[in-house]
């Protein structure tokens, strides 16, 4: 860098110049925006917050739940290996094959099930 | 549009008789033509009479798609012709160690509905390369590195599916498959220049449904002859395995079914299966031609049952894939010691043999096949499976129309993302911002074409240099690394944590491509060997999972050190808090 005195602060100017002519424009363009909605009030801020907070438990409930079939199920191979099913399919290849994949599914619909109802409370309660 | 659907009945009637008068009069390979380039006209259709000049309809359909069209538009552009064409053939050749690409391909999607898909939706943003930029506080050089990963993953990943479309068309028709690459190249300015993604996602709905039936009908009618009916059989192959593994053994080989033996990406072991699974998993939320598809949905509710639908779509092929294979191998098994001069007389052996997709050779010269004499290529298990289990002829062209709608879908989402990344990401934001509606619309159209050149020239060049194509394919199977390594750990923080900032989201995927690349590059290319944990060799595939985690961590530390949440900006957090609000 001592080879090149300016290069550091160039590079910073450089820098300065791009962020203000593309932030600077779109904070402009943010603002403005953001005049033109309305506050929410401080009630509907704890309402929001409990609602995040229900988001954030369900999702990790549900991420807690998806490593069963993404994971835990196939760690389990060596010993599944050797019980066959259904006339003759090792478990751990009907696990891996069919079972995982539908395990998904059903986490799936599942979730926006769930998800769908604590929205339609959240509103229900806005609108009270 | 009533007019448009009495044309398309119409249309539908004249297409079926003709195949059946061509069929009657034994003209077998004219039925498969007017078959095959008939269904191009089906997609064109739908795409003409979907056409747009509105911005908002070019580059998200409107925000306006349903969940079972957005699920079954998801499903076939996740399904590429290579899906369809070679996945079983990966698992009857790798077995057990090959099931990671079936695990890994699904369960990404419940990643997707539970941590990004509704939140996309929410953030109003028009590309990903614009939500990591809005997220990192408008910061430009995050849009730009954003467009250059997403310009990388799409255009390896297209030039692959011209290429399967080539081959398709070559193999099906007998036609020089680079005219293959060239019509699927017109074809898909076709579809998307006509009215962007709201011409796409309908052309995707009626591929799918063609794809999937394509698949399932082969499929049900060998599962049929091979007596796998008892009761369904996706449950009912265990008599046949058995048999399959019985003769497996006589003949000295490892059975399919047998974990963790086979080479997985350059490793192997059950650390590597998990990791390699995982990686797949975490590559496929971060790929933009995937996370692109939640733009265009109603409502966060709508993403939510989309990405279901989606997964429920994946899941009929999927599930699939692993009976095909077994299937085939058994197929192949029934010619396990049976005398060379018999099985060049097989019907299916005679028809496949000339193709190269199967060869044989008496090695040790006793006159009986073994195992080991007979090779096959991944593709065969599809496409020949009709022959294999001795299917009436109608049952090839079927395949070949469903492996070209799986060819074409996958071609439509990636050269839209990319003509979109250029149009909105670089000539709006960078070059013109003030372009009008229009002229935005005719951009991306000469976008669209350029485009699709450019991948028709490399996907010829493809077809021509075995050693282009094989790097090419390498750079279709890395791309979920690469995803999973830079964009993946980002878009997740980016929505859940507001201490992320822009110093950690670079650092984050600077350090996370740091880590993958040479890796990848080391062990894929120039035969280094993979690195040992807890006894398992990690392969390539694997490795984007600790590239990741690399990622992850990396991002959170520099975030913190850097000012977590105090570095981003007012809006940046508004625009974070707005994700959260239920619509």
């Amino acid at each position: 860098m001592s080879k090149f005195p300016y290069l550091k602060s160039n590079l910073i100017y450089i820098y300065k110049k791009l962020d203000y002519i593309f932030v600077k424009r779109e904070k402009v363009k943010y603002n403005l925006q953001e005049k033109n909605e309305s506050t929410p009030s401080e009630g509907s801020d704890e309402k929001l917050r409990k609602y995040w907070n229900k988001l954030k438990k369900i999702t990790i409930i549900w991420m807690l739940a998806w490593l069963f079939p993404a994971v835990i199920i196939h760690l389990m191979s060596p010993i599944t290996s050797s019980i066959k099913i259904l006339n003759g399919i090792p478990l751990h290849w009907f696990n891996t094959s069919l079972l995982s994949i539908l395990i998904g599914i059903a986490l799936i619909f599942c979730y926006a099930f769930v998800m769908d109802r604590v929205d339609r409370i959240f509103k229900k309660e806005e609108g009270a | 549009m009533k007019f448009f659907g009495k044309a398309m009945i119409l249309f539908l009637g004249a297409y079926i008789s003709l195949i059946a008068i061509l069929a009657l009069i034994e003209n077998i390979f004219l039925a498969s033509a007017v078959a095959l380039f008939g269904s191009l006209f089906i997609y064109l259709f739908i795409a003409f009479v979907m056409r747009t000049k509105d911005v908002s309809e070019f580059y998200v359909a409107g925000r306006s798609i349903g969940s079972i069209p957005i699920g079954a538009s998801i499903a076939s552009n996740w399904m590429s012709g290579a899906s369809f064409v070679s996945m079983a053939g990966v698992i009857a050749l790798l077995g057990f160690d090959g099931l990671p690409y079936i695990i890994g391909w699904t369960l990404g999607y419940c990643i997707a509905a539970f941590m990004i898909a509704p939140f996309i939706r929410k953030s109003a943003t028009y590309t990903i390369p614009e939500f990591i930029e809005t997220r990192a506080c408008y910061w430009p050089i995050a849009r730009l590195v954003a467009v250059f990963i997403l310009f990388i993953i799409s255009f390896t990943y297209l030039i692959a599916q011209l290429v399967t479309t080539g081959i398709i068309v070559g193999r099906f028709l007998g036609l020089p498959a680079i005219l293959g690459t060239i019509i699927s190249s017109i074809i898909v300015i076709a579809f998307a220049g006509s009215g962007g993604w709201k011409s796409i996602v309908w052309v995707n709905v009626a591929q799918y449904f063609i794809l999937i039936v394509a698949y399932w009908c082969v499929f049900i009618a060998a599962a049929y002859v091979a007596g796998i009916f008892n009761p369904w059989p996706h449950i009912g192959y265990g008599g046949i395995l058995t048999t399959l593994e019985l003769k497996e053994i006589q003949f000295g080989l490892r059975t399919l079914t047998e974990p963790f033996l086979r080479v997985l990406g350059g490793g192997m072991g059950e650390l590597n299966w998990i990791f390699s699974a995982l990686c797949l998993m975490l590559g496929t939320v971060g790929l933009p031609h995937v996370l692109s598809q939640f733009y265009l949905v109603k409502d966060v509710r709508t993403a939510r049952y989309g990405v279901a639908w989606g997964l429920t779509f994946i899941g009929l092929l999927y599930i699939t894939a692993p009976v095909y294979a077994i299937l085939a191998r058994y197929a192949f098994s029934q010619t396990w010691g049976m005398a060379i001069k018999d099985v060049f007389n097989l019907a299916w052996v005679q028809k496949w043999l000339p193709t190269g997709l199967i060869k044989l050779s008496d090695v040790n010269r006793d006159g009986i096949l073994q195992p080991p004499e007979m090779s096959f290529h991944n593709d065969i298990v599809v496409i020949g499976m009709p022959d294999m289990f001795g299917l009436p002829w109608y049952f090839t062209p079927i395949i070949a129309i469903g492996g070209l709608a799986a060819a074409l879908s996958t071609a439509n989402g990636l050269i839209m993302v990319m003509a979109i990344g250029a149009t909105r990401d670089i000539y709006k934001k960078f070059i013109n911002p003030n372009a009008s509606e229009r002229k935005e619309i005719w951009i991306g159209r000469a976008m669209l074409i350029v485009l699709s050149v450019i991948s028709s020239i490399f996907g010829a060049r493809a077809l021509d240099d075995p050693t282009f194509s094989t790097y090419v394919a390498l750079l279709v199977g890395w791309a979920f690394v690469f995803a999973a390594a830079s964009f993946t750990p980002i878009i997740i923080l980016g929505i859940f944590w507001k201490d992320l900032n822009k110093y950690g989201m670079v650092m984050g995927m600077i350090s996370g491509l740091a880590i993958a690349l040479p890796y990848v590059v080391g062990v894929g290319l120039y035969g280094m060997p993979p690195i040992t944990i807890f006894g398992s060799k990690i392969g390539t595939i694997a490795w984007g999972t600790l590239a990741f985690l690399i990622n992850l961590i990396v991002t959170i530390v520099v975030s913190l050190a850097t000012g977590g949440k105090k570095a981003n900006t007012k809006e940046v957090l508004r625009f974070v808090d707005e994700l959260k609000t239920p619509e």
